[in-house]
């Protein structure tokens, strides 16, 4: 029973990093933990979970299509494992989703605001009508169990039994809308999804590979149970299931041809760019090769090529819903997609907890109709560890403990990578955290204001004085991102990100009007980007020498930088202007009258301008004015 | 209908619009890496600017926002109602309903839709025409800001009609096509322009077909299809009993 020990344990770690990747989901947000985007909305969660989920969960209504309507009582000893598989499989589809979606506390608003229009409205409606369907078949198996002797329940058995062929029917009619519309989503998106992969008729394709697949991974899942747990399966039942697969993939691949000749798309397939090299790829993957081992007698009683043939098909068909849903569709240049860290390893770790709870279902219930009931492996060979005394304590622990054991250290394991993989940049407003520092005056704080790395001085006395002391901590530290101990400049000082400069158009249109307006500015064209320098007309508004020490690449302290360019140009400009000469700070700080000038500077200070100094141009700095 | 007409030959690209939008619609400010990318669509700027030259290589300025499509397939995609076409012509939003399965985006045509990656709960963004606005009779901040006339708002068969009446002034200055006419069943924001606007959209050949036919088709045979299924099955079920019956179960069983 090793290799069972090993599987589940392999299983389990899969599934704790899962979880670890799941809390990294819903702590950081989708937009940092996915590398889905603008261009690529929808990923892998959507095209491996739900796409091909889905259709791999059809092989609960094919299995009971042929034990109940055809009659095939034969398939008998495989159906109830199967409808598990596929009740199972629909189960993962609302936990892919809930990772997938923006807003998951909404999840159930399509069962409130109907939308008949909406093929993803038919989507949600079928997944749950499905699943439903498929857990009164799973309760027949479940109300075997001992624990559900008593009357009440035995009552509910033998009503279910008893009805259980109406459920059967409607089953077969909601599966089948359900995988044609899965494939009708992309019907609306004949600008996005590859011709290759699109066809007006994609539902019946979708239809058609859902049934074929469905057979395929019954052969799989038949396979490995039958491997795991050392019973064994009348070969003759694969086969012919086998055959029913091909007949149908046979039929899939004819209508999808047929589908792009009548179109005239079929020559896309050979133009040997990469998507069509993946067309021939998944067609000869998912169709003609299965085919043939599924029809060639001497391969087919052979158990190894009967299940080759079958991944095969799965593999094709995972690989089909992957394209359509991302991998090939247009994207605007300069874009791709690949799935994050996150993205595979939530949904392995998706698939790993269905396994395990499959497992489980094969050891406690009577899934294999009393043929087959496996005991638990309570002596189970542990590996040898060389640490001694290591080795003493793993093997004190029961079978569940080391199972736990695993599940605690992957999940641990997947929040430490995931801590280091997630990207910053798009993490739910956190970015890359720098520690303030002093400058080298000690009088300001050195900070990265715009959080690009690029510090700026930052006068904290003069913010904490001017906002109201005390009270003023929460107006900026209360914006805070996490994690970060500044808030972003930008957050108060809005025009720092403006997208038009500040620059009075209006204004200078009125000034020019006689001169030909337009012209003077922009000598060429009329355009945002040939315009004259601001410098040409007004050489004394950028200052002489840099404000900052260009030596440490800093940027200019925001304040300095605003004085310099603002004062000298009034004091040069303002008998033209008209505008006031800044002959006090309040002449533009209007709000910043009252006590706090006066307790800092004992009054409104008074900038010496050349006007006021009768001619003589006074010597202005902004170190004078910080004082 | 309330529309809008651009002329790309009058836009200079003083990136008016883009400005006024972001202040009335209270846009976060935009993060350094969107700065860096001036012609994209964000979540933090529903219309932008892109840079395009004519034939004889003048540059020329097409503003890209929502279309506000007459039959638009974001509203019909959407499974909770969250995106709705209003009847006087803006196609509005709520986040309320909205569940964040980002179809509206993949199923755009012309690739409008943003979502807010970076929030916690992601809704989508896009330009809703000033929905408030124009219902209180005003005019979008877009048409309003722009200095040149460039962008204009009214009513859709006014501005038809004005498109029509430009081009057969100035019959050497337009190309004699009204973007947004037609294509897709029409849109509510209309160009006109000297340059081939094809780029707007994902595909270049747009057919007049509104995008929500596509999948209408299929929808309304829905009930035709589950009908035909239970139908089938049952006279399956039917038949192989009474096949079953005939041979007495002798080889199929």
């Amino acid at each position: 029973m090793r290799k069972l020990f090993i599987t589940k344990l392999i299983l389990t770690i899969f599934t704790g990093i899962g979880l670890a990747g799941g809390f990294y989901r819903f702590a950081c947000g989708l937009g940092a933990s996915s590398n889905l985007s603008n261009a690529v909305p929808w990923g892998l969660w959507i095209g491996f979970d739900d796409m091909a989920g889905v259709a791999l969960a059809s092989g609960g209504f094919v299995i009971t299509a042929i034990v109940y309507i055809f009659h095939l009582k034969r398939f008998r000893p495989i159906l109830r494992s199967t409808i598990c598989t596929a009740f199972l499989g629909y189960c993962l589809v609302p936990f892919s989703l809930l990772l997938d979606i923006g807003l998951p506390w909404n999840i159930w608003h399509p069962m409130i605001y109907w939308q008949y229009h909406s093929i993803l409205f038919g989507v949600a409606l079928c997944v749950m009508l499905v699943s439903t369907i498929l857990m009164v078949g799973f309760a027949i198996t479940v109300l075997e169990h001992p624990l559900f002797a008593l009357p009440l329940f035995q009552k509910i058995y033998r009503f279910l039994n008893k009805y259980f062929l109406v459920c059967v029917v409607l089953g077969i009619i909601v599966s089948t809308l359900h995988q044609s519309w899965l494939g009708s989503l992309f019907l609306i998106l004949p600008h996005r999804v590859h011709p290759l992969w699109y066809s007006p008729i994609i539902y019946v394709l979708y239809f058609l590979s859902a049934v074929g697949l469905g057979c395929s991974m019954i052969i799989v899942e038949s396979t490995i149970t039958s491997f795991l747990y050392g019973h064994s399966i009348e070969n003759k039942l694969l086969q012919d299931l086998g055959r029913a697969s091909s007949v149908v993939i046979f039929l899939y691949a004819i209508v999808r041809c047929a589908d792009l000749a009548i179109r005239h798309k079929l020559s896309i397939a050979a133009n040997g760019t990469w998507q069509s090299n993946l067309f021939l790829a998944e067609m000869i993957v998912s169709a003609i090769l299965p085919i043939a081992i599924f029809n060639i007698k001497g391969l087919r009683s052979k158990r190894r090529w009967l299940f080759t043939a079958a991944v095969l098909v799965v593999g094709g068909f995972i690989l089909n819903r992957l394209c359509t849903s991302f991998i090939t569709i247009y994207k605007p240049e300069g874009t791709s997609y690949i799935p994050s860290l996150i993205e595979i390893c939530t949904s392995l770790g998706l698939i790993s907890a269905g396994a395990l709870v499959f497992f489980y279902c094969v050891e406690h219930l009577n899934l294999f109709e009393g043929k087959f009931a496996h005991k638990p492996a309570h002596k189970v060979k542990i590996p040898v560890f060389s640490i001694p005394g290591l080795h003493d304590q793993f093997s004190a622990l029961n079978h569940i403990s080391r199972y736990t054991l695993a599940f605690i250290l992957s999940v641990s394991f997947g929040m430490a990578v995931f801590y280091v993989t997630t990207s910053n940049e798009r993490k739910y407003h956190t970015v890359q955290t720098v520690k303030s520092q002093a400058s080298p005056d000690g009088k300001t704080l050195r900070i990265t204001g715009g959080n690009n790395r690029l510090f700026v001085d930052f006068n904290h006395r003069f913010h904490q004085d001017t906002l109201g002391k005390n009270e003023s901590c929460k107006k900026c530290h209360h914006m805070n991102i996490r994690q970060n101990e500044v808030s972003p400049c930008y957050i108060c000082h809005g025009e720092m990100y403006k997208p038009t400069p500040l620059f009075n158009h209006a204004f200078h249109e009125a000034q020019f009007r006689d001169k030909g307006s337009c012209k003077v500015c922009h000598p060429r064209e009329r355009t945002e980007t040939t315009y004259r320098s601001c410098k040409d007309c007004h050489p004394t508004m950028f200052p002489n020498k840099p404000v900052g020490n260009p030596m440490q690449l800093n940027a200019p302290p925001y304040m300095d930088a605003m004085h310099s360019s603002c004062i000298q140009c009034h004091q040069t400009e303002w008998p033209k202007t008209g505008k006031p000469t800044p002959d006090y700070c309040n002449t533009c700080h209007k709000d910043m009258e009252g006590d706090i000038w006066k307790k800092k500077y004992g009054g409104p200070i008074k900038i010496e301008t050349q006007d006021s100094v009768s001619g003589k141009a006074a010597d202005i700095s902004v170190k004078d004015i910080k004082r | 209908m309330q529309a809008i007409l651009t002329d790309i030959t009058k836009c200079v690209g003083c990136r008016k619009c883009v400005g006024s939008c972001q202040s009335i619609n209270a846009c976060a400010p935009e993060r350094p890496e969107q700065k860096a990318q001036p012609e994209e669509l964000f979540n933090t700027r529903y219309t932008t600017i892109v840079r395009k030259t004519n034939a004889a290589s003048e540059p020329r300025f097409v503003r890209r926002h929502c279309r506000h499509c007459l039959n638009p397939a974001c509203v019909s995609v959407c499974p909770v109602g969250a995106l709705k076409k209003t009847p006087a012509g803006p196609v509005i939003y709520d986040k309320r309903r909205c569940m964040g399965c980002r179809y509206c985006m993949f199923a755009c045509p012309f690739g409008i839709p943003r979502s807010e990656w970076e929030s916690l709960a992601p809704g989508i963004k896009k330009c809703t025409f000033c929905f408030e606005k124009t219902q209180m009779g005003g005019q979008p901040a877009c048409t309003e800001a722009c200095p040149e006339g460039a962008t204009i708002y009214g009513q859709r068969d006014t501005l038809l009609t004005e498109a029509r009446q430009r081009i057969s002034n100035e019959p050497e200055r337009y190309l004699h096509k009204i973007y947004g006419e037609h294509e897709l069943g029409g849109t509510s924001v209309i160009y006109l322009s000297d340059i081939n606007l094809d780029f707007l959209s994902f595909d270049k050949d747009l057919s007049d077909v509104p995008a929500p036919e596509l999948t209408w088709k299929f929808i309304k045979e829905t009930p035709f299809i589950s009908g035909a299924v239970g139908l089938s099955v049952g006279f399956l079920y039917w038949l192989w009993k009474r096949k079953l019956k005939l041979t007495k179960g002798s080889s199929i069983g």
